[in-house]
């Protein structure tokens, strides 16, 4: 991992040999996080790092165009409201995207000293969620760890699994996939705020909408692949136990 | 604890396979016969007839091989799923009349565990992550709280599945794995295909058959059979990359029948050694369906006292990883 970290700094002042890195944030499966300064900003360069098992090719295309999905997110998303750090520069052919710092700190860290305001947190995540999905996004990785806050303002980050579409079903997923991630870290706070956040997500879209994609996330836990009651009603009608 | 010697018996699928080893990880026998279908895939009524043929003799010759009469074993542990109904069924009956008969603990065990600790025993692995490719299954999984769970598996076909259609498309009879891998090493222009990593989640059954219109449109069979395989093993690699990344595991293993692949081995190792994770496959002789990895298992089952009575043995062929408590490794 240390060489890893030592190559990815590398790579990058090759690239751009005026960003002026501070020093690696994280070494993930998929990219590397560089805390740095470009050009007198305070900046995070996010760089697609080259896989070395896979063919050239592939690679090449797999980087860039995930880069180029994740750079059109964010520009799309500042055009419609939504706050995210804007971008300032990228390489889509060698996989660097270098976007605005953030300062702040993690909702996922602040959630339990929000105290009252923890609802309005909520409900303005709920309205730039709404805004994405009017837009026809999906930010594709909706946890309390990519929501940063610092005073009034909330930023919503990491799009690498984002992706454009209008589908009920990527939205119902995108949304389901917040529940979930709620329930496991904050459990006791989850249907609450859930139901906040869909509160603002209606704001933007509309009665309508709201039951619509809420069903469709009742759907999306049902349906669960391997959920044990699915499975009973579903595959084996008799219940396993009828299987000799 | 006194060491157990437990006998198992594999039926799941293709294998009729009949092991005993103990819990110390001794494999005293391990006595497989496979079922190979004239053309075609698994014929599941077909590979039982096979199953039902063979099992008597199998269990023979593993008693034979370790030296042991069926009184001195501890339990009889079986495969109860997941698998083909019809398959299953014939290993059940074998292991419930043993059990009975010379009035041993009936010991139930999961196919997939099963690869996992045979993985782990041949391995020397303490906690590792585990890629399990097989004809049957595609699932990146390792144990957190109790349980071996699952972070990436196949939404629709496995690999060692798609891989052998496409053989089978060409004329190749099974295992088309090593066929095609062969071609692939042959190979030299690759071709785009459908990549379909989903969050954690694979899918094959797209990328197989772009793979076949390539085939229809002239492309070159070796540089098909090359952009195929790199493309199905990039994505097995990616997901269980992104698995170590969130479970900071420091091994990496791959087992199931496809852990057989120097292709695929060769991508785990390299992008293990660049994360700076240790990597060894599974014992070659233990990456197919095989009774000792149920035997092992069962050993390790039975140590913390998993055992079903005779009359509620049913099998279940759709059971899931991540269903079972994992008491051994509590």
């Amino acid at each position: 991992m240390e060489s890893l970290a030592g190559k990815v700094i590398n790579d990058v002042s090759q690239i751009l040999p005026s960003f002026k890195p501070l020093g690696v944030l994280a070494v993930g499966a998929e990219a590397a996080l560089i805390d740095g300064t470009f050009l007198g900003w305070r900046v995070v360069a996010k760089y697609r790092y080259p896989k070395p098992y896979r063919n050239e090719k592939l690679d090449v295309r797999l980087r860039s165009r995930r880069t180029a999905r994740e750079a059109k997110l964010i520009l799309k998303a500042l055009s419609v409201g939504v706050p995210v750090p804007a971008p300032i520069l990228v390489d889509v052919q060698r996989g660097l995207l270098v976007i605005e710092k953030v300062e702040g700190e993690r909702l996922k860290e602040s959630i339990d000293k929000l105290g009252g305001e923890v609802e309005r947190v909520f409900r303005t995540l709920g309205v730039y969620v709404g805004r994405l999905h009017q837009a026809g996004m999906i930010h594709g990785d909706l946890t309390t760890s990519n929501v940063i806050l610092r005073n009034e303002r909330i930023t919503l980050i990491d799009f690498g699994l984002g992706d454009f579409t209008h589908e009920l079903e990527a939205q119902g997923v995108d949304l389901h996939l917040f529940l979930r991630a709620l329930e496991s870290t904050h459990p006791s706070l989850a249907k609450r705020l859930f139901s906040k956040l869909m509160d603002g997500y209606e704001r933007v879209r509309g009665r309508d909408k709201r039951l619509e994609v809420e069903n469709k996330i009742r759907e999306i836990r049902m349906r669960g692949r391997y959920v044990v009651e699915r499975r009973r009603k579903v595959l084996s009608p008799m219940g396993e136990e009828g299987v000799v | 604890m006194r060491d157990l010697i437990v006998l198992g018996i594999e039926s799941t699928a293709h294998t009729f396979g009949v092991g005993i080893a103990s819990l110390r990880g001794e494999i005293l026998a391990n006595v497989n016969k496979t079922y190979k279908p004239a053309t075609g895939g698994i014929h599941p009524r077909e590979a039982a007839e096979h199953h039902s043929k063979v099992a008597a003799s199998t269990i023979v010759e593993a008693l034979n091989t370790a030296n042991i009469s069926p009184e001195n074993l501890d339990g009889v542990a079986v495969s109860l799923g997941p698998g083909m109904g019809p398959c299953l069924r014939i290993g059940a009956t074998l292991a419930r009349l043993l059990a009975l008969t010379y009035d041993l603990p009936l010991v139930p065990v999961n196919h997939a565990v099963a690869h996992v600790e045979i993985a782990r025993l041949t391995t020397g692995f303490e906690d590792p992550l585990v890629v399990y490719i097989a004809g049957g299954n595609t699932i990146i999984t390792t144990y957190v709280e109790g349980k071996y769970r699952v972070f990436g598996e196949t939404l629709d076909i496995p690999l060692g599945n798609c891989l052998d259609t496409f053989a089978r498309e060409l004329g190749l009879k099974l295992p088309g794995v090593p066929k095609v891998e062969a071609l692939a090493r042959k190979g030299k222009v690759y071709y785009d295909l459908p990549y379909t990593v989903k969050g954690q989640d694979l899918s094959f059954s797209g990328l197989l058959t772009a793979a076949l219109n390539l085939l229809k449109k002239g492309v070159r069979l070796e540089d098909v059979c090359y952009s195929l395989v790199e493309t199905a093993y990039s994505m097995v690699v990616e997901v269980a990359e992104r698995a170590l990344a969130h479970t900071g595991k420091t091994e990496l293993t791959l087992t199931g029948g496809v852990a057989r692949s120097e292709m695929l081995s060769e991508k785990l190792r390299v992008m293990a050694e660049a994360r700076g994770v240790k990597y060894k496959p599974v014992d070659p002789e233990y990456a197919g369906d095989n009774g000792a990895m149920i035997a092992y298992t069962g050993a390790l089952a039975l140590s913390s006292s998993i055992t079903v009575p005779v009359e509620k043995s049913y099998i279940r062929p759709l059971w899931r990883l991540d269903e079972v408590e994992v008491k051994w490794r509590a």
